[in-house]
């Protein structure tokens, strides 16, 4: 079982290293024409670090050494950008395509030996090296037939497809959104009968139950547990322990939440990285943690859970933590803009800078500074956010925030002012129509009777500046939904409720600005576009809001 | 060669080159002014649907349509604090661009008209159309909204 999760993890390196190959030649192309050569560099060197990462994992010591000599190579070009002419490009493509030979050799290597190394007792990726010739004798019919009913099994199908099939599926249930609604809208004129908009409204449930039942189908086509992810990092850990003098436990919680399988291909290369960096500055040598009291044996934990409409993954270690001030001061002696710099989170995002690295010498393991950069970098095409825990002496804590996938999800739709928001019920702990008669205010603040609690409650129509929003502080009947905001619980107000359904979250596109408590947007059944609220994201925005309003006052006695 | 069939030849080059080259752009109206577009960074020009506005005024930034299921940011680059579009008339179309690859969004405009100009009648990113001033957008005027996006 064993080997099948190295064999695993290999195929898995292999089919990123030739991605990263690719990436490598396509910035190569029209380089010194172009107006955005740094970049490109960057993104040369980034991949050539990624290559030589993996490669030192799984022991390819002849291509880890090749990549190792090339990243050394492009740094001497690094803010030398005049020097790279045409026939230093040459030179470094050469040196590339020696990377692809050496790689591909690997693969043929591999693929001859085939199961025949693990029969041996898996001597180790280096044994990959050994030339075709010498192993085509040794691969006995056995692997083969081994392997052959695990293909049968599996179709491979690219996932820009499953990503159309879900895209149609998606637009097949707006479509039919969108035909409900308008009958609804023509039965109330009494134009329709009964008896057919009865018929049609069993037909119509129906179709809407296999329209979820075939989206929730495409989505698992390409959710993937994360379990294989972890098993991976926890390699990379075992790795480092097996040539260094730290000794590290890795403890995985979570490994069956399951993630789209394209943003969780993306994240091998981020979570080596912070790995890597967690081994390397992070957890302290045995006798310093010793010195401090700690065990000589140190943690890097891997946790995932789903939380909302996010995958969180939290890469955490037990080691000496992050001092924030001198991430600044090294920031300063980089040359690195900080002005703008003020609060600690602030000073910590400065590890994700292109260039920024606090260590004094360049390992194999991490310290060019290209890692982290590159984490955010994938964070970012993720559609994720990455947020730093830290205290000095206990340890770090990164959380990678990512985008579970386009997905139906159970909302209401809310009204404040004249415009709707679909809220997900995930978000909600309870609701209540109420009447403005069950507002209280305190010390200038609200807060509404829940069962006898006195719960802060904001006015949506206060927060927001859609027209026509001062409606609810007049009109009798209000909507109330009480959500978890930072562990304490919080009454928002809207107009009304106009309807309990299923939602198509979509994310917002690029040209947006930042609203930290939007989840997304999605299509209603009018054909309107309506913004999807993270009440709890929008409680926090409220709180730390420098607007002064009576609602803040309250919150912030409550808190 | 013969002397006389150089020259020949070199009076045709020059005769091609003095021929002005046209291009097609789309001229329209915003905020009471003339802009033209390449068309080739024009996608298209549709009916102005209720635009959805984000939560929060931001400058620059109005709000989302649905264009057959593509949600599409509109986007104001002009004075960005004064919103025009509070009423949106028959006469308003969105104008749907995309500068680079991506980035897709539209402008709330008026009069949109395909316009055929030679490139004598560009002068410093100015067009003369039918005797009238018109600016040449060239999708850098963009990019400050862009930068203030996600």
């Amino acid at each position: 079982m064993e080997m099948d999760t190295d064999e695993e993890l290999l195929v898995a390196f292999i089919e990123e290293a030739k991605e990263n190959i690719e990436g490598i030649y396509e910035a190569f192309e029209g380089f010194l024409e172009s107006d955005n050569k740094s970049e490109r560099l960057d993104a040369i060197y980034r991949g050539v670090h990624t290559l030589k990462g993996g490669s030192a994992i799984f022991k390819m010591n002849a291509l880890k050494e090749e990549a190792h000599q090339l990243e050394t190579r492009l740094t001497e070009y690094k803010g030398n950008l005049d020097l790279v002419d045409q026939q230093v490009l040459d030179d470094l493509r050469i040196e590339v395509d020696k990377l692809e030979d050496l790689l591909q050799s690997q693969i043929d290597g591999d693929r001859n030996q085939g199961e025949v190394e693990s029969e041996q007792g898996a001597k180790g990726a280096s044994a990959n090296t050994t030339s075709p010739s010498d192993t085509d004798n040794k691969s006995g019919s056995t692997s083969q037939t081994e392997r052959k009913p695990k293909n049968q099994e599996m179709i491979r199908v690219p996932v820009d497809r499953i990503q159309k099939n879900h895209d149609i599926t998606t637009e097949i249930f707006l479509i039919r959104n969108q035909i409900a609604h308008l009958l609804e809208e023509e039965s109330k004129s009494s134009k329709i009968r009964d008896e057919f908009f009865m018929q049609w409204e069993v037909l119509d449930n129906s179709l809407r139950q296999r329209i979820v039942e075939l989206e929730n189908i495409v989505l698992s086509m390409r959710m993937t547990p994360v379990k294989s992810l972890f098993t991976r990092m926890e390699k990379t850990v075992r790795t480092y322990c097996s040539s260094s003098s730290k000794k590290i436990d890795v403890n995985l919680a979570g490994s069956e939440t399951e993630m789209d399988k394209k943003i969780l291909d993306s994240l091998a290369d981020p979570m080596i990285h912070l790995i890597r960096n967690a081994m390397d500055h992070g957890v302290e040598q045995p006798e310093d943690r010793v010195a401090v009291g700690k065990e000589s044996t140190g943690n890097i934990n891997l946790t995932a859970y789903i939380a909302g409409n996010e995958a969180v993954i939290e890469i955490s270690d037990d080691g000496k933590g992050i001092d924030a001030k001198a991430i600044l001061a090294s920031a300063e002696k980089k040359g690195l803009d900080v002005s703008r710099v003020n609060s600690e989170q602030e000073m910590l995002q400065l590890i994700f800078a292109p260039g920024f690295s606090t260590a004094e010498q360049v390992s194999d393991v991490s310290g060019r500074g290209v890692g982290m950069d590159a984490v955010k970098t994938y964070i970012d095409k993720a559609g994720g956010k990455i947020t730093i825990d830290t205290e000095i002496g206990s340890g770090t804590t990164f959380s990678l925030h990512l985008p579970i996938g386009l997905s139906v999800i159970p909302a209401l739709i809310l009204r404040v002012g004249d415009q709707l928001y679909g809220v997900p019920t995930h978000d909600i702990v309870a609701t209540y129509t109420m009447t403005k008669k069950d507002i209280s205010t305190n010390r200038d603040g609200f807060l509404v009777n829940l069962l006898g609690e006195f719960t802060p409650c904001v006015f949506l129509n206060d927060f927001f500046d859609n027209d026509d929003c001062a409606s609810s502080h007049v009109s009798s009947s209000i909507f109330v939904c009480v959500a978890n905001v930072n562990g304490r619980k919080l009454a928002f107000v809207a107009d009304s409720i106009e309807a309990n359904t299923e939602l198509i979250v979509k994310p917002l596109p690029t040209g947006c600005p930042d609203f930290s408590y939007l989840n997304g947007v999605s299509i209603l059944a009018t054909g309107e576009p309506a913004f999807i609220l993270s009440l709890d994201k929008l409680g926090i925005d409220i709180i730390e809001s420098k607007k002064p309003n009576a609602q803040m006052e309250v919150l912030d006695h409550a808190s | 060669m013969h002397l006389s069939n150089i020259i020949s030849q070199q009076s045709i080059d020059l005769d091609t080159r003095d021929i002005p080259k046209s291009e097609v752009y789309i001229h329209f109206f915003y905020k009471e002014s003339q802009y033209a577009i390449e068309i080739s960074q024009v996608c298209e020009v549709v009916e102005a649907k209720n635009i959805t506005p984000y939560p929060q005024k931001r400058n620059g930034h109005i709000g989302v349509i649905s264009l057959r299921g593509q949600i599409i940011p509109i986007m104001d680059f002009l004075e960005p604090s004064k919103r025009p579009i509070n009423a949106i008339s028959k006469d308003h179309r969105i104008l749907i661009i995309e500068v680079d690859q991506g980035f897709m969004f539209g402008l709330v405009i008026k009069k949109a008209k395909r316009v055929e100009i030679n490139s004598c009648d560009i002068n410093d990113a100015i067009l003369n159309i039918g005797g009238h001033p018109v600016q040449l957008l060239t999708g850098d005027e963009f990019d400050n909204l862009r930068a203030s996006a996600v």
